[in-house]
């Protein structure tokens, strides 16, 4: 091979500049605006990321440290003790809080408020543990709440790891028999591997603490709902830490998961959430247009789920779903899960933010067609009004 | 470059932005190239721009500022494609061939379209963005030796390809197999 004359035919092409299509351009314009107008904010280092934080780094850490001294001589001495003391107050509040804090919050429109009206404090009984320590790290679950379709629960980590505490996030992690490998954690539910939405983790909401709420859909289980009684176990062996937009360390196999520290350990968790479907409203229905069909929609407290149905002919068009309320606000889409059909149709669930709207518009759009000049959305593929209970 | 990343870092947002316009280029083509339609790129773009924007100042060392730049963007896109990967398959998206008038670009997006996914993204970032194997381990977070072997596998197959697609190519008597 002539490596030196593909290499020049190769940067002859490659280097070449491309027309930026308008779309980019239009984005980008849209994002300076945002910059130019103070809509977004470069964040300010915290002081731990400054040299002259060290000092007080050290501080909070000689403190930290004290204090898991204290709280840990009160556990050896009365382990029953551990099950009963809080170890945050309120896992909710600290989430709204950090959400209201992101740049993007509007983006998030996770139905916080109802999933904690809704969530029940877990139960405590000798069967269950919501409360696990190891190696300095206290790992908690407080409150669960499932809709039937989803199941959602808090999870708090305490630490008093001066390295683990600059992390903005800290991965769950787990091996599988004989394998070194961590991974990130998965959840059991009455014995069946289970994913949630998102990797398990937890955000960084103080010194020391970190929050987060956990998402599972029943979709991913074989039977794809919630068994009645339904017992959930969380095994980690391990925590990664993470810092946002870091740039990977090569020389620490696997980074993505296990972060500039891992600390190995075990932690359990079990608990028993109940499945409270009482607030859902399922509208079984058939509204057609061009082959698309809106089937089912449920709304739970925390979100809209619609199924649709996609014909075979509309696979190459990468068919992007919108839906909107009666008075033309756009719901934002959470997630979507693809059942293929044998026809070579496609059934989609789609998850969308709460709403308390009844009146919908779907409109289905082809995202491969080229734009128009001056249009403002791909050609329109379906529009569907419908409704619901 | 380097000072320009300094300035940003304190404040100047004229200075960011000639910074991201200064590598708009490289931006698009990596996110096209990955994600292959302009709608998903212009969503990915975006929101590099605005997280790396917000997270400037975390960038300790201003000569990184492209790799970490392009470490955004991959992450933004490998979400996208998480999130669509059941979707449709890419082989059947028909828009690089049909929406592309410009000849440059429909060479550029026809080489892109042809080459196996794994071997794409390390490509584009050693010819294009000029990244050492290093950076392209550390980028994609990849072992130097796994880049290698797919630099020098796309590299073999961009040359079948291309003298496929281009019979009169000035170097064909030069390469052999």
């Amino acid at each position: 091979m002539n490596k030196l004359n593909i290499d020049r035919e190769m940067n002859e092409l490659l280097q070449n500049d491309i027309k930026i299509p308008d779309i980019v351009n239009e984005r980008l314009e849209i994002s300076y605006e945002k910059i130019q107008n103070g809509e977004v904010h470069m964040k300010r280092l915290r002081p731990q990321q400054r040299k002259k934080g060290f000092y007080k780094a050290l501080t909070i850490a000689a403190a930290a440290a004290c204090f898991v001294l204290i709280l840990s001589g009160i556990l050896y001495a009365n382990p029953a003790l551990a099950r009963d003391i809080p170890i945050l107050g309120n896992v909710f509040g600290r989430l709204q809080e950090m959400r209201e804090k992101t740049p993007y919050s509007e983006k998030d429109k996770t139905a916080y408020k109802n999933i904690e009206q809704h969530s029940k404090p877990l139960k405590q009984e000798a069967d269950f543990i919501t409360t696990a320590q190891d190696q300095g790290i206290t790992m908690s679950v407080s409150e669960a709440y499932c809709d039937g379709v989803d199941l959602y629960f808090t999870l708090s980590l305490r630490t008093d790891d001066a390295v683990l505490n600059t992390a903005d996030s800290i991965d769950l992690l787990s091996y599988r028999k004989d394998d070194p490998i961590a991974f990130w954690s998965w959840l059991e539910i009455n014995g069946e591997e289970v994913y949630p939405y998102t990797t398990i983790s937890a955000k960084k909401s103080e010194e020391g603490v970190y929050v987060g709420l956990l998402r599972v859909s029943a979709l991913n289980l074989k039977a794809e709902v919630f068994p009645e009684n339904m017992t959930v176990t969380l095994n980690a062996g391990g925590m990664g830490a993470h810092k946002y937009n870091e740039i990977p360390d090569p020389n620490i196999p696997n980074y993505a998961r296990t972060g500039f520290k891992t600390v190995d350990g075990s932690w359990k968790l079990r608990f028993q959430p109940s499945i409270d479907a009482s607030d859902n409203q399922t509208t079984e229905l058939y509204a057609e247009n061009n082959g698309v069909i809106v089937q089912k929609v449920v709304k739970t407290p925390t979100s809209t789920h619609v199924t649709v149905y996609l014909p075979g002919s509309f696979a190459a068009k990468n068919p992007a779903l919108a839906l909107s309320d009666g008075a033309g606000n756009r719901l934002y889409q959470e997630t979507a899960k693809f059942f293929p059909q044998a026809n070579g149709g496609q059934i989609q669930q789609a998850v969308f933010n709460y709403t308390e709207a009844s009146d919908f518009t779907l409109r289905v759009y082809d995202k491969n067609a080229k734009m128009e000049e001056g249009a403002e959305m791909p050609p329109l593929l379906a529009e569907i009004p419908f409704s619901s209970n | 470059m380097d000072n320009l990343v300094k300035k940003a870092q304190s404040g100047d947002k004229e200075a960011f932005i000639s910074l991201i316009e200064a590598h708009k280029q490289a931006l698009y083509k990596i996110a096209v190239s990955m994600l292959k339609n302009d709608a998903d790129a212009a969503d990915a773009i975006q929101d590099t721009v605005l997280s790396s924007y917000e997270n400037l100042r975390g960038l300790r060392e201003p000569k990184y500022f492209k790799t970490w730049l392009s470490r955004i963007l991959i992450n933004y896109c490998n979400r996208i494609l998480t999130e669509r990967k059941n979707m449709v398959s890419i082989d059947e998206c028909p828009e690089l061939e049909s929406s592309k008038a410009d000849s440059s670009e429909k060479d550029f997006l026809d080489l892109l379209k042809q080459l196996e996914e794994q071997y794409r993204i390390v490509l584009l970032l050693f010819y294009v963005e000029g990244f050492s194997i290093k950076e392209i381990g550390t980028i994609l977070e990849m072992n130097e030796n796994t880049v290698k072997t797919r630099l020098s596998r796309g590299r073999s197959n961009f040359k079948k390809l291309y003298l496929k697609e281009h019979p009169d190519s000035k170097y064909k008597m030069e390469v052999q197999e």
